[in-house]
């Protein structure tokens, strides 16, 4: 979260959504945590959200690649035409 | 029928449309793969009306563990409307993506619509997840269909960016909710829920769900990606994108409220709080738009606060013994949220006729366009009507059973600001409705030409909803309200 919040690169932005996602993965372990390993259910939720997950950033660094293109810079604080 | 076969026709039409892509550019059959993709949504909507209320596995010959459907009266109603908004625009975007529009384009619409659809029906968290990133994904990549210009690509970021943020709060939540009562599955979550009894821990577990699915429903302090996604997007998607996309979200934050989770006494407030906020920037926001889209972005969040604000005071009734007036306040909820799908996709449509014939989205430029294009100035007329809640339009109803709802009881000095930030906003979107309608028809701007019927049967078809609903008001809320009914489980 600190990461989406605070950086800039929009590259980072995406490690930041990524980081979040293993956040997400690690906490339905942690829940599903029993004394013979890891819950069946935990592992399947684990296993399609990082399916999920890979979705998304592909396509995030398709769009991060086409506004390099754009405005030759991936910084984001310059990427901001749109407002209001 | 089930809902799994009508997502199946869904998925199918998407990939039966990849395959037409080839066929089109072999045979240059222009558009086979919109008319394939129309004709697959038109089915799934026939079928829709079949659909028997129960709970359903996703694959029900080996049941998959967290994967269950469920059809109720009220999912039912809203599934077919969402399938057939969707059906107006694939039909809309024939003519209006003639140039830019290819097979890729009906696919994303279709597979969007099949995840929107999974997610109105999911009984669990986790397959409401599932479903809710498969309709994201298409929509990022439509709102960034025209990736050669900067602004759709730069929309389009923002909103993968927050929105997939919001996801992740849901199922970060769906992760505690794992964690305390063993699985994401809705039923069984309520009866273990209401063993275990509540507590603090709860509390943040349903700010997280306000926090994670009002980000995707664009509740204000989260709506940032909306009003950029908008208006980047192509007409007939901005319509599916305020009329249905940013309702599914909300349709689900009220069922968890209001049937899964535990009370709190704060929700109700935190719900006011968020709807007057988002009704009151939405609406300010609104009024100094230049740019037509923008402005009906900013208008869609404002809606989205009126319905917030119905969900408050939905659950203040309840928690206050008042079934009645608690049935009364969804009731508002859910016509407001039909009748906002409708006209708003209705008039974004509309205006789409007008943008593309302008080829500019500014007022300055769109001035006029009800008087150059009367076929088109009469249906944005009839959904700008609708909007505004002027009786005997039908929205008046939704605006007036949620004001019913939280008239009840005024003790409360929360509940008294709410009332009035709200009816304060109804006569300010109503002004500028007003507004919008006086430039649309104003005598000025240069010639333009009708659009084409392929575009303007769609949006009569809407419009034909619209009046049916305003002729016959009791038919939509009396069924609203029997679906509202089942889903509290009063009498």
């Amino acid at each position: 979260m600190y990461c989406i919040a605070s950086k800039r690169n929009l590259i980072k932005l995406v490690m930041g959504l990524e980081i979040i996602t293993t956040s997400v993965n690690l906490s339905f372990m942690g829940m599903g945590l029993r004394e013979n390993g890891v819950d069946s259910l935990a592992q399947m939720y684990v296993a399609l959200n990082m399916a999920v997950s890979a979705a998304v950033l592909a396509l995030a660094l398709g769009f991060v690649a086409l506004l390099y293109r754009h405005y030759g810079t991936l910084d984001a604080s310059k990427i901001a035409r749109l407002r209001w | 029928m089930n809902p799994q076969s009508l997502l199946l026709i869904l998925a199918s039409t998407g990939v039966v449309t990849i395959v037409a892509g080839f066929l089109e550019e072999r045979f240059k059959r222009r558009n086979l793969s919109g008319h394939l993709a129309f004709a697959g949504t038109a089915l799934a909507f026939a079928l829709s009306f079949k659909l028997e209320p129960g709970t359903y596995n996703l694959a029900p010959g080996a049941p998959l563990p967290a994967a269950e459907l469920r059809v109720d009266p009220l999912s039912k109603f809203l599934g077919a409307l969402f399938l057939a908004v969707f059906l107006a625009a694939i039909a809309h975007s024939f003519s209006y993506m003639r140039e830019e529009g290819d097979s890729g384009y009906y696919t994303l619409t279709v597979l969007m619509a099949s995840g929107l659809v999974g997610a109105l029906f999911s009984n669990d968290l986790f397959t409401f997840f599932c479903f809710w990133e498969l309709a994201s994904v298409s929509g990022y990549a439509l709102v960034g269909y025209r990736w050669w210009y900067w602004e759709p690509a730069e929309a389009a970021f923002k909103y993968l960016l927050a929105c997939t943020v919001g996801a992740l709060t849901t199922l970060y939540a769906a992760s505690l909710l794992y964690g305390v009562a063993g699985t994401t599955n809705l039923d069984a979550l309520r009866t273990a829920l209401s063993q275990v009894g509540g507590s603090r821990a709860f509390a943040a577990v349903t700010a997280l769900l306000i926090v994670g699915l009002g980000t995707t429903a664009a509740v204000v302090p989260f709506h940032t990606w909306l009003p950029d996604a908008h208006p980047a997007a192509p007409s007939p998607i901005s319509a599916v994108l305020s009329g249905v996309v940013v309702n599914v979200p909300l349709y689900m934050l009220a069922r968890l409220l209001l049937t899964v989770l535990p009370r709190e006494t704060g929700v109700s407030y935190a719900l006011l709080a968020l709807g007057s906020l988002s009704s009151i920037v939405g609406n300010a926001a609104a009024l100094v738009q230049l740019d037509a889209k923008r402005f009906l972005a900013y208008s869609t969040i404002a809606n989205v606060g009126y319905m917030l604000v119905g969900l408050g005071a939905c659950y203040r009734a309840e928690a206050a013994g008042a079934a009645g007036v608690a049935v009364d306040a969804l009731t508002g909820v859910f016509v407001q949220l039909v009748n906002h799908a409708v006209s708003k996709s209705l008039l974004f449509l509309c205006v789409g006729n007008a943008v593309r014939e302008t080829g500019s989205r500014l007022f300055t430029s769109l001035e006029g366009y009800g008087r150059r294009m009367p076929a088109t100035g009469a249906l944005s007329l009839v959904a700008l009507l609708n909007l505004a809640g002027i009786p005997p339009a039908a929205g008046y109803y939704g605006k007036a059973l949620i004001t019913a709802g939280l008239a009840y009881n005024l003790q409360d000095p929360a509940a008294l600001a709410a009332l009035a930030a709200l009816e304060a906003n109804f006569a300010l979107a109503a002004g500028y409705y007003a507004y919008f309608a006086f430039r649309a028809f104003r005598e000025r701007g240069r010639a333009l030409r009708e659009a084409p019927l392929s575009m303007l049967a769609p949006e009569a078809a809407l419009a034909a909803f619209v009046a049916a609903s305003s002729v016959y008001p009791s038919l939509l809320v009396e069924g609203v309200r029997a679906g509202v009914k089942a889903l509290l489980g009063s009498p």
